[in-house]
């Protein structure tokens, strides 16, 4: 008998015309570990609400749920809450909700380990404290009296962990847990997932829209489209022989590393876009009786763009990517350094550049609906740029103008006379653009332009940009925390590490031979679509520090190949085999 | 360019059945608070004392009765009615009007102009409304108008606060900063970008303030301050119905019920041009 076994799932909302899961048969065996995979809507998430007996009361749920032979369907709330807390258990994906905010970490699983009398008052504190140094937490009796918002993001969702494990259910089911964190925690969770499974034998379901997530964790996958099962069986037969046209696209638009880049648009030499020493400080509010200091995110940046070249830029979450993306467009003033475009140099604040300056450098941001006026239609969303760059052109060149940037986008006109909230991302992304594109700008900054987009949508959005390019040479700066991206449509790679410059390197020799320790960490931590190849186990140990820069090389408190030397002196940028590199031993390592 | 919400918003209000109810409700009131008066034989100023405190009847057209003055109610009540209509509607006017540029421009603006701005709504807050009021009588003659200066001077204030707060919030979103990249210039952002998407909270707001100035101004009334003798509003007549609620209990029921209509019917209309004016809620 297997550990779960669900037959014809169905689940229905009196608002939809379609169930948002229709039939649905799964089933995991013990100890097993099955990813459901599907893109956003697939109805991933309503089924394991289902399982869990989570769902809103006014959804129908048709069909049986079977844990171990138990039928789940039908019992009342109570009984429910018993049953799952020592059986299954669910992991989130965002911590920072799912917790507590006014509770301690300790207090939090000690209410639980009480409730469901596992442990008694007095061993209940041992217990939690035994329970955190099992989702190595470090310096587990911190963590007991630390409050949510005191732990980074990977560190909260390894407390959840140890919620979840508290009662020692037999399955596990992890909706998207890796999803808000970066590619290195990522892989530091899914590791410490494995480890608990080797050492429980607790059964996983693992929901994820990342195919490399589920190549590299789970024996067996179940593909979902629309609510319908679209193909399952073992991670690597799928992989190898997909049956369904679909999940054939879906594998297809999955990004690898080791897949060399398509054809790019090619490169003039002219550059267009020259950022020289720039700096980002924010004043951070007084606390207490200390005085206001400010905080250095963006330290003395300086690169180039050619016309028709797109840059990549890459790293963790809080290395200050999206501040220099702010600094360059002017929304936020630069503290020193300089950004010219076409040898001019630019004012530090957009209110101050010159119309013409404007135009020609536009971007386009990460959230796609949260970008567009909701009260405005589409229409006048991109008719706006036009009506205040060119006042003579009349009503019809404007509209002709718009209609010719929309079908170059790949919308259809009757989109303008809808709201953003009636759009897909994907579409609210391509309008965003298109209000972007429609001023015909010589650059365009992408701030993670394509990070919110399921992986089919996000394949099509950089073949829009990429088609942009290669008609009019436009410049882009893409920046994303997505290797995989910048892999297909970047010429070279900034990686940033705490405001700086790691490293700068043309696409084909960063990723054949990365220069920097930290390079190489981000590049084995993102999950490859391969089920045969076999990842390394934790790139990189910790997080970035929230505060507090280290002396010497920032990198040094998390590198592998630490010396004396990076813990006191700074290492400068320097050329090492045609490429930038910030590292004493970049000559010696080979990263490979 | 005007790509608003609010052409379908007038639509969409005519949908749900309470919102259509209340409307309806509010119109029919509002022509029989303009016409009803002229209709009748009586007027509202005319003392008449062997008829006063007779109860409501069909004959010689006193549907509401008469009052201890033995003034006809039904034209009363209908003057009154009409004179709380305009204080409400003025009072939120102004309160939409100012409130709304002051708290857009001041949250938008930022900094200095916001700290400078918002101090002398702080410094209008701390006058007292009663000391206001009899300021304003003192240096004016006591005037009909001042009424609307006073109860909007009060109310904009709170309206400025609300529309500050939210646009603090609003202008850190991605849609004003990409205005702001295609350089689209401040005051056009303000107006354009930030006031539609206040409109939600600006009219749930209104739906707080018509009460509130219809509640001020019988208030005000009352303490001999608002509305003068023979002129009416409905607070003034139900002031008056109380002190003889026991032997004419027409002469308070009427007029409460009425007022309590009144109010309820701005709330529900409230909250149906709440969900029409927000796009998102559209189409469900």
């Amino acid at each position: 008998m297997s550990l779960l076994d669900v037959k014809g799932l169905t689940i229905s909302y009196p608002a939809l015309a379609e169930p948002v899961v229709d039939s649905l048969d799964l089933s995991i065996e013990r100890g097993e570990a099955l990813g459901l995979v599907g893109e956003s809507g697939s109805g991933k998430t309503q089924t394991a609400l289902a399982i869990m007996g989570l769902l809103a009361p006014h959804a129908t749920v048709e069909g049986q749920v079977l844990f171990d032979g138990f039928a789940l369907s039908g019992r009342t709330p109570k009984f429910l809450n018993r049953f799952r807390a020592r059986r299954l258990a669910m992991v989130f994906q965002d911590p920072q909700q799912a917790l507590n905010p006014y509770l301690q970490i300790g207090e939090q699983l000690k209410r639980v380990l009480l409730e469901h009398r596992i442990v008694n008052r007095r061993a209940a504190r041992a217990r939690v404290l035994e329970l955190l140094r099992r989702v190595r937490l470090p310096d587990a009796e911190r963590q007991y009296r630390s409050y949510p918002h005191q732990l980074s993001g990977g560190m909260r969702q390894r407390a959840m962990i140890a919620l979840a494990l508290a009662c020692e259910p037999e399955l596990l089911i992890a909706d998207e847990p890796t999803t808000a964190l970066d590619v290195t925690v990522q892989a530091q969770v899914l590791n410490l997932l494995k480890e608990l499974r080797a050492e429980t034998g607790i059964a996983l379901l693992l929901i994820t829209h990342d195919l490399g997530v589920v190549a590299e964790n789970c024996e067996r996958m179940l593909g979902m489209h629309r609510g319908r099962l679209l193909e399952q069986g073992s991670t690597r037969t799928v992989f190898r022989n997909p049956l369904q046209q679909r999940t054939k696209q879906m594998l297809a638009a999955a990004a690898r590393l080791d897949h060399a880049p398509p054809d790019r648009p090619p490169v003039s030499t002219l550059p267009v876009l020259l950022v020289e020493g720039i700096s980002v400080r924010f004043r951070e509010a007084p606390t207490g009786w200390q005085r206001q200091r400010s905080r250095g995110v963006v330290r003395q940046l300086s690169f180039s763009l050619a016309a028709g070249e797109t840059l990549g830029i890459v790293g963790e979450s809080g290395c200050g990517k999206t501040s220099l993306a702010r600094a360059l467009v002017g929304l936020v003033a630069a503290n020193a350094g300089s950004v010219s475009l076409s040898g001019e140099r630019l004012a530090a604040r957009v209110a101050h550049r010159s119309p013409g300056e404007r135009r020609n450098l536009q971007m386009v941001f990460q959230d796609p609906v949260a970008s567009l006026s909701p009260a405005m239609k589409v229409g006048s969303i991109i008719a706006e740029p036009v009506a205040l760059h060119e006042p003579e052109l009349s009503l019809e060149e404007r509209n002709d103008r718009v209609a010719a940037v929309l079908r170059r986008a790949g919308l259809d006109q009757s989109l303008l006379q809808r709201f953003p909230h009636e759009l897909s991302g994907g579409q609210a992304q391509r309008v965003a653009i298109s209000r972007a594109l429609v001023l015909q700008p010589k650059v365009l900054i992408c701030d993670e332009a394509v990070a919110a987009l399921d992986g089919t949508v996000r394949r099509s959005i950089l073949d829009l940009l990429a088609a942009e390019q290669r008609r009019s040479g436009l410049s882009l700066v893409f920046i994303t925390h997505d290797l995989a991206v910048v892999r297909q449509i970047s010429h070279r790679v900034l990686v940033m590490y705490m405001g700086g410059i790691a490293e700068l390197a043309d696409n084909e020799k960063l990723f054949a031979r990365p220069r920097h320790p930290y390079t190489r960490a981000l590049l084995s931590a993102v999950p490859q679509a391969d089920p045969e190849r076999v990842p390394e186990p934790v790139p990189v140990e910790g997080e970035v520090p929230g505060e507090g820069r280290p002396p010497g090389c920032p990198f040094h408190p998390r590198c592998r190949y630490v010396l004396a030397r990076c813990r006191e002196e700074v290492p400068a940028l320097r050329q090492v085999d045609g490429v930038d590199v910030a590292c004493h031993r970049a000559e010696e390592l080979d990263l490979r | 360019m005007r790509g608003l919400a609010t052409a379908g918003a007038l639509r969409q209000v005519t949908g749900g059945a309470a919102v259509r109810v209340s409307a309806g409700i509010l119109i029919v009131i509002t022509i029989a608070a303009l016409f009803g008066p002229s209709l009748s034989s009586h007027d509202y100023f005319s003392m008449n004392l062997p008829e006063r405190l007779e109860p409501p009847t069909l004959d010689n057209a006193r549907f509401f009765g008469t009052d201890d003055l033995g003034r006809d109610l039904f034209v009363r009540t209908l003057s009154g009615t009409r004179v709380t209509l305009l204080v409400a509607i003025v009072a939120s006017f102004v309160s939409l009007v100012l409130g709304v540029a002051y708290g857009a421009v001041a949250g938008y603006a930022g900094g200095k102009v916001d700290a400078f701005m918002m101090r002398i709504v702080d410094a209008l807050y701390a006058l007292p409304f009663i000391f206001l009021v009899i300021l304003l009588m003192v240096a004016f003659e006591r005037n009909f108008l001042l009424i609307f200066v006073a109860i909007g001077a009060i109310n904009w204030l709170d309206m400025a606060r609300i529309v500050r707060g939210q646009t603090l919030s609003l202008k850190e979103r991605e849609f004003v900063a990409a205005a702001r990249l295609i350089g689209v210039p401040p005051v056009v952002i303000v107006f354009r970008h930030i006031v539609p998407n206040l409109l939600g909270v600006v009219v749930v707001y209104i739906t707080l303030t018509i009460p509130q100035a219809i509640l001020v101004e019988s208030f005000l009334s009352f303490l001999g301050l608002g509305i003068q003798e023979p002129q009416t509003s409905l607070g003034a007549l139900v002031n008056g119905g109380v002190s003889h609620m026991e032997r004419a209990p027409w002469m308070l029921l009427i007029p409460a019920s009425l007022l309590a209509v009144v109010l309820m019917s701005f709330n529900f209309l409230g909250d149906g041009l709440r969900d029409a004016l927000d796009p998102r809620l559209k189409g469900r």
